[in-house]
């Protein structure tokens, strides 16, 4: 629970995920950055030894589902300045070629992954449209590059993408700005497949440009910029953080 | 208009919501490069037109009822195509929702408008790519097309389901290409900007919005669905286009300039 001082003391981030890993180990780093963190999942498990962390369940299937666990955060935590959005199903991180895959996946996994992300982009807006705000959504690189035998996923990711750019449009009057984070794969998303992801352009397998695959630490102090005032020129943004790999566009 | 050049002759192609629009577009712009052509539509008299067109201008083609949101529908179209003209070697989804193109704040979409729009969308991408694949491997020249949006790339300020859709668009062409490969089929998304009927209509209420949209255009005009975008599908299938894969292509008279 947090502490009733840090309401008014730090401030405020959902953390919201569904799915991959990825927003969990966000949270820890988040709180590390100054944030008052409330880790909004379908499988919230609080980072051990982290009191500024809040886990708080949540069912995307609805758009009541989300807005009932975003109310609780709140109730928790105070009102944010900041969120943080993840929704990638494990079934779509390891799927297959597209004539092999099961058509539920499609037909039901994916479609269910782009509507929770429109909720939580939809709730989002609900709790920002009075004060502002900035909202980050986070995924693998791969779709800006195309993976084999990750088609659903790649769809889901370029879908969520656009959706990141409709809202900046739209919200941008209310003060709420909306960016997308492409983050390397190898280290970020263990339960990916990546067997078939492309390495790079480059010849043969060199690291990416900086040496390494950039981690939650690295990506942290870069959700907190966005969420600052000195990134208040900045919305709509496609920021790929995977240490110049692809260097795309 | 001259008479294109016959770089299709012998080949089939099968193009959903051919009924209307840039989808009748592509339809009479591939018959006259000298495709067999599936006319796939929802509703019968609209494919019936679309076919009389081609026939006047003495090609070939057939129209199939087809529902893209239903497996069978798309099994059904695929299959009597590829028996009757002996093959099938590009496949152009063009359809969208008849509500896909209504302003709309993304704050307001319901689960239902959402869902009526990826059925036909992205339902419709992923069985005519599990069932053409068989086709399009026997084919020497195998082309798959989605037809996308500029909305998908750089979002939509009055319609992001729409946008969403078609951005998805975007990361599956390049992963399929990816998978396809292999097999010397090429999938790519071409992002166009048309005048369509209901673009006109739109234009017509709105003449203002029609004059400040227009100076966006390097070249002074919306795209016309045979000549400019039919034209570029009609390249990527030729043989000139085999080896471009992978690609979102922007048809819109430099509309876009970012990519």
């Amino acid at each position: 629970m947090c502490a009733a001082s840090n309401m008014t003391a730090a401030p405020v981030c959902l953390v919201v995920g569904a799915g991959s890993a990825v927003t969990t180990t966000l949270a820890g780093p988040l709180a590390a950055n100054g944030y008052t963190v409330a880790l909004v999942s379908d499988q919230p498990s609080k980072p051990q030894g982290d009191k500024n962390v809040t886990p708080v369940r949540c069912n995307f299937d609805t758009r009541a589902g989300v807005d009932l666990a975003f109310d609780q955060a709140v109730a928790r935590c105070g009102a944010p300045q900041l969120l943080v959005l993840s929704i990638l199903p494990d079934s779509l991180m390891r799927a297959g070629c597209i004539d092999e895959v099961p058509s539920e996946l499609w037909t039901l996994t994916l479609q269910a992954a782009a509507l929770g992300m429109l909720h939580a982009l939809q709730a989002s807006h609900r709790l920002l449209q009075r004060t502002g705000g900035t909202i980050v959504l986070v995924g693998p690189a791969l779709s800006l590059v195309g993976a084999p035998g990750l088609c659903a996923l790649s769809t889901l990711l370029e879908a969520q993408r656009a959706l990141a750019k409709s809202a900046a449009r739209q919200w941008g009057r209310f003060g709420i700005r909306v960016h997308w984070i492409a983050l390397g794969c190898a280290g970020n998303y263990e339960e990916l497949n990546t067997t078939s992801i492309p390495a790079g352009p480059e010849l043969g397998p060199p690291p990416p440009a900086l040496g390494r695959v950039p981690g939650n630490r690295d990506i942290a102090p870069l959700i907190a910029f966005l969420g600052s005032s000195g990134a208040s020129a900045l919305t709509g943004t496609t920021l790929v953080a995977d240490g110049g790999n692809w260097m795309v566009p | 208009m001259n008479k294109p050049l016959p770089v299709l002759k012998g080949r089939t192609a099968i193009v959903t919501g051919a009924g209307s629009g840039i989808g009748r577009g592509l339809a009479l712009s591939l018959a006259a490069a000298g495709c067999r052509v599936v006319v796939a539509v929802r509703r019968r008299s609209t494919g019936e037109e679309t076919t009389a067109l081609i026939g006047a201008e003495g090609g070939k083609s057939l129209v199939v009822e087809c529902d893209v949101t239903q497996e069978g529908d798309v099994v059904r179209a695929v299959e009597q195509g590829a028996r009757e003209f002996g093959g099938l070697d590009i496949v152009v989804h063009n359809a969208n929702a008849a509500d896909s193109a209504h302003p709309l704040a993304l704050e307001d979409v319901t689960e239902e408008i959402f869902r009526s729009q990826s059925r036909v969308a992205w339902d419709g991408a992923f069985w005519l790519a599990r069932t053409s694949l068989p086709h399009l491997k026997k084919s020497a020249a195998g082309r798959f097309i989605l037809l996308g949006s500029a909305f998908g790339l750089h979002g939509a300020g009055f319609n992001p389901v729409y946008a969403g859709l078609k951005g998805g668009f975007r990361g599956l062409s390049k992963a399929l290409a990816r998978e396809w490969g292999r097999y010397g089929i090429t999938v790519n998304s071409i992002q166009p900007a048309a005048a369509t009927l209901p673009t006109e209509t739109f234009f017509n209420q709105y003449p203002a919005v029609r004059d400040a949209f227009m100076k966006n255009f390097p070249m002074g005009r919306m795209g016309r669905p045979r000549e400019d975008i039919g034209g570029a599908v009609v390249a990527l299938c030729s043989d000139d286009c085999s080896f471009v894969t992978a690609q979102s292509i922007q048809v819109d008279g430099g509309l876009y300039t970012a990519m």
